[in-house]
């Protein structure tokens, strides 16, 4: 595979060759133009990285590539040659392969199973899912991973899922990689090892095209970038040629704003004041056992006052969800005890409570129901929106045009489906749906997965505002930089076991022994 | 998926409509039709109609297919005679189950058909309710037993040959044991096992007649084969079955068991089944085609009226043939009481199973 | 759809001009002013509305029930047994007591397959297969046993009192003067739908109905009661079917008998999905497959068509409505 492209255009001025070229690309959906006339160039050996907020087109114009949508008009070359990519296995005979944010693996079977789907069973009909496998494993050996062939996917954690995705792309000897937002997902180890295989993908000459929005991460990455905004190519730069605050001006389009990435909010926080208040919510000894039985949570003990951010990090898996549903009385305790102010916990009366769960495809959103239904979720049980049992739905209407006008949820109807919508906007109805009735105890997870910055800070502004009003809030997220960022105590769950740690005193490497576990050879003064 | 649509009436309307609505529906309760006075006068029981004007339109409606070799076959026959005889326009169809059976008589009904053959007993219920809804068509209901107002029974007195197949079962059987297959228990099929009783017993009063094995299904040709095989094993050695395609069975366990040095019969009823087996000695057929061309005939002609005299030998519904290739023969004595028996029956001097002294003539 | 039925009725060796007026005129009427296959029509939409109502409010509610015909037949067989043990009562007293049993039963049928699921994690698709079985054996034991007519002769009951039937509606100036047998029944029906339309769309019970019918993940972190919703989906669900049976009872047969329906329980799962699971949408796609029902049976009565036959005929006619759907909806789609 490596050199596979050294023959094709050996004029070319620069030692790569053009691997993908893009032109004039325009599609439309309905009456909206999703790109308008985009150049988009991909060389050999080169991490190219795809810039731009939600709702950019990155996604259409990289599933045009991949053959997932047609574009209206332009020309899509590969390797010199004129490409017809009109179906994801004609891209991929073509040799582009995409890695989804959504992966497309079967839940049920194992790894072997779910890589040997896309591999043509043996002449005799005979299958082994092992058998069939085999090559895909001997790829995963080369990056350094071992992968359990016999075990579930859905068993595993998201990183090894994602890992087996990336094999799956690879075993198609795919010369372009499409990468649609692959660090959501991860923690900042797994982060890490992520980007050394792309440069390991690099070394062996294919393009890896990565759609972020994390400015840091393509500084950090990246050779090449380029930006679209609203459809259109913004610019495209070496990477060492830019910094963040350029890609920032780009991708937003505005020149006044000042360095966005390391752009805090007022501080509003005090954490000499915080430490003094009573709790609000007081966690004690808590355990807990998951859906099979296991113990998932031993003897948790924590306290948050009002107007105050406990943060808590960590690896999904560690107990995260069931701590969250533990919170807002989805789950009850195996032992120990939730106080509210000293009271008994009755979540939805005392404390009233918001929560914005993990996986808002999943969990947050009916996707299929309308945006104004997923507005309203808490809304049709008030008095207010109700007549003689019937609810007012003029009133509710109003309540959602409202909501979607206070939280910027960018939508052309209010009564299509939320599965149209970009994942920042998902979120926002999420968010919008938690905020509005003013909770006392809000319960986040991850609230930012996935989101561009605007859609991220909207979010981490929310969050602070209801701080300011005197929510007690518990943040949940992989993301430390965020939990730094935005809590006044925070804590890492792993193990089912909860170690405070403060952002300021703590080194990255103790973080990081933290995160998987270690939490004796950290050195931490608890 | 269709979106939901939007409300198009202010609530507090659509509320008042709806419950309006619903009180109506609900407490309009009972039903108060007018009595059936068609334009063309009032049709009492008894009183004859007047002739048909017009296209004479005739319907059957039959409870199976009618290319079952059989019963309903015979229906198709008789409305293609009327057909041809009478010149009437015909229809036909296959009421499936017995929640279609209004359906398809109302239907023809509705569109005026002047005869509607429903061919079967289970019709007569529905006949009965809906008659009056219908004043100029008249319903026929074989095996029924009601006179409606345009509803008429055809009272099939198949005990006539069953009487005869008793004391051709007695005559044949070496054992002294004689039995017999039904489907399900009912007042006319109880009668028909009642003269075969009687039969055998005037033929020979020792006989031992088994009580009759119901299979409560007329179609089921495995349940009837089992019941016939517990009969013989019993040592029974004449079987006379009043089944449907159940008969089937009871031929089959009959072949099988028979042997040349112990021979054993069954006997054929409802159409001639003579061809099945030579192990069938006889079959008491009916002859639908007798009976319903000559009502079709009287109610062309305006003369017709509802009755229960049922059709018996004498009017040709109802026979008794022999089978020229049984593997026995009977002997003369056997063979001519048969025929005074017969004889006696057409003449009304012989009423097996206390069949009523009137007869079609 | 037309052209596919036309293309059906060639190879059947049935004119096609002569099907499909004969489709036509079996579901709608004559030229001539002669309505009475429109009031079939309305006939067969009554039991088949009902019914698709019903198992629109369990899928909405996520429950992909099948028991509509086990639900129907439960609720017919104790309306009967209710309005024949109640038959000296005043009429419009035994039919409300009959529609009651018949709805009350009809739930409780519902409500075991609900109590299964949310309680022993027993799927509905099983279930209610089982307790469509057993509700079909049930009605066979019953009209063969305690509940057979006096007369003992055919496996049906006595006749209900004749004061407890449901009036008839259509206007015999319309149809000749020939009594029809449509009933208030299809009344009963419509406004049924209005209710389900009003529950599932104006009320926070049916609101929530529906959200966990979508993402019973979602509904649960909103913190919805979502096993006492699903109990509550079958419940409404069953009541329909029940009196979808107890209507059928009191406006059509007038007894019970054993092969009290052709199927309307099953039919009911194609008219709620072409209706779009939409109380409205079902209410037209159960007048469609009325008059299909309707026109087919006059098919098989007046052409050379086997009954057979026309089963082919009805199912081509349903195919290509939904072909037509689905094709219409790609095209406009788009994603």
């Amino acid at each position: 595979m490596p050199g596979a492209s050294a023959d094709n255009l050996p004029s070319e001025s620069e030692s790569k060759s053009i691997q993908v070229q893009m032109r004039g690309i325009v599609k439309r959906f309905g009456e909206n133009l999703a790109l308008n006339e985009v150049d988009f160039t991909v060389r050999a050996g080169e991490i190219h990285a795809l810039l731009g907020e939600n709702g950019a087109g990155k996604s259409t114009l990289m599933h045009i590539l991949s053959g997932l949508l047609t574009s209206d008009s332009g020309e899509i070359t590969l390797r010199g040659e004129t490409a017809s990519l009109v179906s994801p296995a004609a891209a991929r005979k073509a040799g582009v392969a995409m890695v989804h944010q959504h992966f497309t693996l079967v839940p049920a079977f194992t790894v072997a199973e779910n890589l040997a789907l896309d591999i043509p069973a043996s002449r005799l009909g005979i299958y082994s899912s092992f058998r069939a496998a085999r090559p895909s494993f001997d790829r995963a050996e080369k990056l350094g991973w071992h992968l359990p062939a016999s075990t579930p996917v859905s068993e595993l954690p998201v990183g090894v899922q994602q890992r087996i995705e990336i094999i799956k792309a690879l075993s198609t000897d795919a010369k372009v990689l499409i990468f649609d937002e692959p660090t959501a997902v991860l923690s900042g180890e797994e982060i890490k090892e992520l980007f050394s295989v792309f440069r390991q993908l690099r070394e062996e000459g294919c393009a890896v095209i990565l759609i972020a929005h994390k400015l840091s991460e393509i500084l950090a990455v990246a050779d090449t970038v380029t930006v679209l905004r609203r459809g259109q190519g913004v610019a495209s730069a070496p990477v060492s040629d830019v910094t963040a605050q350029t890609l920032a001006q780009w991708m937003v389009g505005e020149n006044t704003l000042t360095s966005l990435s390391e752009k805090r909010f007022p501080d509003t926080r005090s954490r000499e004041s915080s430490s003094e208040k009573s709790p609000a919510l007081s966690v004690e000894n808590v355990s807990l056992s998951g859906d099979r039985g296991e113990t998932v949570l031993k003897s948790l003990s924590f306290a948050v006052s009002s107007s105050e951010i406990y943060g808590i990090g960590g690896v999904d898996g560690n107990g995260q969800t069931e701590l969250a549903e533990l919170l807002v009385g989805l789950r009850k305790t195996t032992k120990g005890s939730l106080l509210w102010k000293n009271g008994t916990f009755t979540p939805g009366h005392s404390p009233k409570i918001g929560y914005i769960p993990q996986d808002r495809r999943r969990v947050g959103l009916a996707t299929s129901m309308s945006i104004e239904d997923n507005l309203l979720f808490d809304a049709v049980d008030e008095p207010g929106f109700r007549w003689k049992g019937l609810l007012k739905r003029k009133s509710l209407r109003q309540l959602a045009q409202v909501l979607i006008k206070k939280f910027d949820i960018r939508v052309q109807s209010s009564r299509l489906t939320t599965a149209s919508l970009s994942g920042g906007n998902q979120q926002k109805i999420v968010v919008a749906r938690v905020f509005r009735t003013q909770p006392e105890l809000i319960v986040a997870m991850n609230p930012t997965r996935g989101l561009d910055i605007g859609a991220t800070r909207f979010v981490h502004e929310q969050l602070l505002e209801a701080r300011l009003r005197g929510a007690a809030i518990v943040l949940i997220s992989t993301d430390l930089d965020e939990l730094s960022f935005l809590s006044d105590k925070t804590a890492i769950l792993s193990g089912g076991a909860l170690t405070s740690y403060r952002s300021e005193d703590t080194s990255s490497t103790d973080l990081g022994l933290l995160l998987g576990g270690s939490r004796e050879k950290a050195s931490l003064r608890p | 998926m269709i979106p939901p649509l939007r409300p198009m009436l202010s609530r507090r309307l659509m509320i008042s409509a709806l419950s309006t609505f619903a009180v109506l529906s609900l407490f309009g309760c009972g039903r108060t039709e007018p009595e059936a006075t068609p334009p063309g006068g009032a049709t009492t029981p008894g009183k004859k109609a007047e002739a048909v004007s017009g296209a004479f339109k005739v319907a059957l409606v039959t409870p199976g297919s009618v290319s079952d070799g059989g019963w309903n076959a015979s229906a198709l026959a008789a409305l293609n005679q009327i057909k041809g005889e009478l010149g009437a326009e015909t229809q036909n169809v296959e009421a499936k189950d017995a929640s279609t059976q209004e359906e398809n008589l109302r239907s023809y009904a509705s569109k005026g058909y002047n005869i509607v053959f429903a061919h079967g007993g289970e019709f007569e219920a529905v006949a009965l309710k809906i008659e009056k809804d219908f004043p100029k068509t008249l319903f026929v209901i074989p095996s029924g037993r009601t006179i409606g107002t345009n509803t008429t029974p055809v009272v099939l007195n198949l005990k006539e040959g069953a009487y005869l197949a008793g004391m051709l079962a007695a005559g044949m059987s070496k054992t002294g044991k004689i039995a017999s297959v039904g489907a399900t228990k009912s007042a006319v099929v109880e009668e028909v096992f009642k003269a075969y009783e009687e039969g055998a017993k005037a033929y020979k009063p020792t006989i031992e007649v088994i009580p009759t094995a119901y299979t409560n299904d007329w179609e089921d040709v495995g349940k009837a084969q089992q019941q016939t095989m517990a009969l013989l094993s019993n040592g029974a050695d004449v079987i006379l079955q009043d089944l449907d395609q159940g008969a089937k069975g009871v031929f089959q366990a009959v072949d099988e068991t028979s042997k040349p040095d112990k021979p054993v019969f069954a006997i054929g009823t409802n159409s001639d089944q003579n061809a099945l087996s030579k192990n069938i000695l006889a079959s008491a057929t009916i002859d639908i085609t007798k009976a319903y061309v000559p009502i079709a005939k009287q109610v062309k002609e305006g003369t017709f009226k509802p009755n229960d005299t049922p059709y018996g030998m004498k009017s040709g519904v109802i026979g008794f043939v022999f089978n020229p290739a049984a593997s026995a023969p009977l002997s003369a004595d056997l063979k001519a009481k048969i025929d005074e028996a017969t004889k006696k029956i057409i003449d009304g001097t012989l009423f097996p199973a206390n069949s009523p002294a009137k007869a079609k003539p | 759809m037309i052209a596919l039925l036309a293309v059906t009725f060639l190879l059947l060796g049935v004119s096609p001009r002569v099907g499909l007026s004969a489709l036509w005129v079996g579901a709608f009427g004559d030229a001539d002013g002669h309505l009475y296959p429109l009031s079939e029509t309305l006939v067969k939409t009554t039991p088949l509305l009902l019914t698709g109502l019903g198992v629109v409010v369990a899928w909405r509610g996520g429950m992909f029930s099948v028991g509509a015909e086990g639900q129907l037949i439960v609720g017919a067989t104790a309306g009967a047994a209710v309005g024949l043990w109640g038959s000296h009562l005043p009429g419009f007293l035994i039919t409300l007591l009959v529609l009651s049993a018949g709805a009350g039963a009809g739930a409780a049928w519902g409500y075991l397959a609900g109590w299964l699921r949310v309680r022993r994690n027993v799927q509905e698709v099983i279930s209610t297969i089982m307790l469509n079985y057993i509700a079909l054996s049930l009605l066979g034991a019953l009209v063969e046993g305690p509940l057979q007519e006096k007369t003992h002769r055919v496996s049906q009951s006595n006749p209900l009192p004749n004061s407890a039937l449901l009036p008839h509606l259509f206007p015999r100036t319309w149809t000749n003067e020939i009594q029809t047998r449509l009933h208030s029944g299809i009344l009963i029906a419509v406004f049924a739908a209005f209710v389900v339309m009003i529950y599932l769309f104006y009320t926070a019970g049916g609101f929530k109905l529906r959200v966990v019918g979508q993402n019973p993940e979602a509904a649960r972190a909103a913190r919805y009661e979502v096993d006492a919703l699903r109990l509550r989906a079958m419940l409404f669900s069953g009541a329909l079917c029940g009196l979808a049976g107890a209507t059928e009872l009191l406006g059509i047969t007038g007894r019970l008998y054993k092969d009290f329906s052709p199927g309307w329980g099953y039919t009911a799962i194609p008219v709620a999905l072409l209706g779009g699971l939409h109380p409205l949408g079902t209410l037209l796609s159960a007048l469609f497959f009325g008059a299909l029902t309707a026109g087919t049976g006059h098919l098989s009565r007046f052409s050379n068509v086997s009954s057979v036959l026309v089963n082919v005929i009805q199912a081509v006619a349903v195919l290509a409505f939904v072909g037509i759907r689905a094709f219409r909806n790609r095209q406009s789609g788009g994603e």
